[in-house]
């Protein structure tokens, strides 16, 4: 299993200092997002703890970037469910799930909260991904 | 799995369904405004700005691929340009194309609606499919357009509304961005100015503060020059107008008066060197303080003597007058000075000044080290010249200072002399006092001889300079007053001559002690012989003297 941390401790600090609301309505303020890779089998597992937000969006596409160099053609997309995702991180993910069709690449999207389940379903992302319940679930058949 | 709702197995929709879907979508959209707000609203780069909000749009539609255009209608050119997933070709044409749609409309070929009716024509050809134009300012416009979405559905008039809503948040957000940007160059060029003025005011400073430097320097030199030697008021104005001072030597016209204590050099032998000092000091203190107040410049004492200057630096029209003045006044002050010498038990002394005019050179004298403020010329030897041939309480001037000062000179006498380094004899004027605005004179009195019913013989030799020099001669002393004598010689010594004199009593023994005078009269009719006043007589001789004239009074 390969791993693959990605701190955003060098985002711009003024890029990235807005306010965001969690799905539990707690204002927080968020720096860093931490992004994981690690394979299981054929899977390559991206592992994402933190706010997904136009700014820390980039370090998603990073590793997306790392596992298409890999080679990946599956992929799974393992959100904490502490994950908040405003409009500009669901940006990012659309353009990785539009990419990955050029790419012939799947991807399956787990650890959703059940509010960004329906906003993931709302902008589209589901006409494209399927979303599991859990990891375990999502890896099975895949 | 393209399917919007995956995990929803009931079709189909119902109503409450709907709602409730449509809720949440307003929702998600009212957060959006509100992050968007925050975030581009604590950014100040109008790139980033454009950038975030871009995909903030992107994220709430869903949309696939998005760009937006921010245009300078001062510059004619895009300012900034951010895209999504555009392709790189087109997003280029698509620049160019708005740029000449903007700047046409600038130049008041078509107006913002026919603009965005051509920029939406071109975006067709992108799939860009809804576009939003937006103005900033007077100096900034631009646009956003997104393309499909990724549901599939076209843009509603309430996804039109929400999109011109956040094009409105971008505009003030970049407003604001341009106008801290304005600012922000504003104060770097103030900021740029203020250091550059600051430097001009920093070498400005440095300039002065060497000025300054030079100008104390110059002022310490006048002062170490002349501060001793010039009355105050004389050095303030030197300082007030150092450009009227020229130091660097010139020809001048002046006045120079030297004088010097008669007979002092032999008393300075019998007395006490603390007694010498208080003497002297006395003396020149006195005569400071008097030359300071006619406004002369002392630039030398020389033992006793002190040579003045009247004229130099600072010139005075009336330097003759004030040299009489001054000298006339020096010997009134005498009195109080030999007062005081004899409370202190000390011998009185007695001066002799002479005075001279004419052009000499002035400036600083000597080298590099050591230089000083000085004077050169004939005059100035002559000058010493007359005041060697002065007896005590004597003022010799020449007939230049004569002629100089007019009229209002009171004399007494005056003399041929004949002295080195001159051709031809000169003429000395005994000065007794000044009129005019001056109006000093020296105390009249002739010197009361008393015949001496006995001559006195004595011997006599000519003083050359202050020494000793040549044969000794033999006369008799036939008058006496406490300040001279009438000696018959059958030598004819020159009037004016130095001579040292002993005394002899009536057995031929000689009477210790010594005796100085200067020949002030020749007689070579007659009886021959000489009118001397005595310079200089220990004490011996005084008291010889004393039991003379007692015997006779």
């Amino acid at each position: 299993m390969t791993s693959l941390v990605v701190p955003r401790t060098e985002l711009s600090r003024e890029a990235h200092s807005g306010m965001f609301l969690h799905a539990g309505a707690q204002c927080i303020m968020s720096n860093d997002i931490e992004v994981t890779i690690h394979n299981q089998g054929d899977v390559a597992i991206i592992n994402i703890k933190g706010d997904v937000t136009a700014v820390t969006g980039e370090a998603i596409e990073e590793a997306y970037r790392a596992v298409c160099l890999a080679g990946s053609t599956k992929l799974l997309l393992v959100f904490n469910k502490e994950c908040y995702i405003n409009s500009g991180g669901i940006a990012i993910l659309v353009g990785i799930v539009s990419e990955s069709q050029g790419n012939k690449q799947i991807i399956r999207i787990t650890g959703l909260s059940e509010h960004f389940r329906k906003i993931f379903a709302m902008v589209g992302l589901t006409r494209y991904t399927d979303i599991f319940p859990s990891e375990a679930a999502a890896l099975e058949g895949f | 799995m393209n399917d919007d709702t995956p995990h929803t197995s009931e079709p189909p929709l119902m109503d409450a369904e709907h709602s409730q879907r449509e809720l949440e979508r307003r929702i998600f959209h009212l957060k959006t405004l509100y992050e968007v707000s925050q975030v581009i609203g604590s950014l100040r780069d109008p790139q980033q700005i454009m950038k975030n909000l871009l995909l903030m749009v992107i994220g709430t539609f869903g949309a696939l691929k998005g760009v937006a255009f921010l245009v300078d209608n001062q510059q004619g050119r895009i300012a900034a340009v951010t895209q999504r997933s555009m392709d790189k070709t087109a997003l280029a044409a698509l620049s160019q194309a708005v740029e000449a749609i903007y700047l046409d409309e600038i130049r008041g070929v078509t107006d913002i609606q026919q603009a965005g009716e051509k920029i939406l024509a071109l975006l067709a050809t992108s799939q860009i499919q809804v576009w939003i134009p937006f103005v900033v300012n007077e100096h900034f416009k631009g646009g956003i357009g997104l393309g499909a979405k990724m549901v599939g559905e076209p843009y509603t008039p309430n996804d039109q509304e929400l999109l011109s809503t956040l094009a409105n948040q971008l505009t003030v957000a970049l407003d604001n961005a341009l106008a801290y940007m304005e600012i922000h160059h504003l104060n770097v060029g103030l900021e740029a100015t203020v250091q550059e003025r600051t430097a001009e005011l920093r070498i400005a400073l440095e300039k002065l503060t060497e000025a300054n430097q030079q100008l104390e320097l110059h002022n310490r030199f006048i002062r170490e020059t002349f501060g001793r030697y010039l009355s105050s008021a004389v050095v303030a104005s030197l300082l007030e107008s150092p450009t009227g001072l020229e130091l660097g030597g010139e020809k001048r016209h002046v006045t120079i008066l030297m004088s010097d204590l008669r007979g002092f050099t032999s008393l300075v032998g019998r007395l006490a060197p603390e007694q010498v000092v208080t003497i002297i000091n006395r003396y020149l203190g006195a005569m400071v303080d008097v030359i300071l107040q006619y406004e002369g410049t002392i630039n030398e004492f020389i033992g006793d003597a002190i040579l003045v200057i009247f004229g130099a630096p600072l010139w005075w029209p009336d330097h003759a007058q004030r040299a009489i003045a001054c000298a006339v006044a020096m010997q009134l002050a005498m009195v109080s000075v030999n007062a005081q010498n004899q409370r202190d038990g000390l011998p009185e002394v007695e001066m002799g000044i002479g005075v001279n005019t004419g052009e000499v050179v002035v400036g600083n004298l000597g080298s590099h080290k050591r230089t000083k403020y000085g004077i050169v010329g004939t005059p100035v030897n002559l000058t010493a010249r007359i005041e060697s041939y002065t007896i005590g309480g004597q003022i010799l001037i020449s007939k230049t200072t004569l002629q100089e000062v007019g009229p209002i000179l009171r004399i007494a006498q005056q003399m041929e002399i004949e002295t080195k380094g001159i051709d031809r004899p000169i003429t000395l004027y005994d000065v007794r006092g000044i009129g005019g605005e001056h109006n000093l004179f020296l105390p009249e009195g002739e010197d009361t001889f008393l015949l001496l019913s006995k001559r006195i013989p004595v011997k006599y030799t000519v003083l050359e300079g202050k020494y000793l020099g040549g044969p000794a001669f033999t006369g008799s002393l036939v008058k006496l007053s406490f300040k001279g004598g009438e000696i018959y010689s059958d030598t004819l010594v020159p009037a004016w001559s130095d001579i040292r004199l002993q005394l002899t009593n009536l057995d031929g023994e000689p009477i210790p002690g010594h005796l100085y005078g200067k020949i002030i009269r020749q007689y070579s009719e007659g009886p021959t012989g000489f009118s001397v006043h005595f310079t200089s007589m220990t004490p011996e001789v005084v008291a010889f003297f004393q039991s003379l004239l007692v015997v006779h009074m």
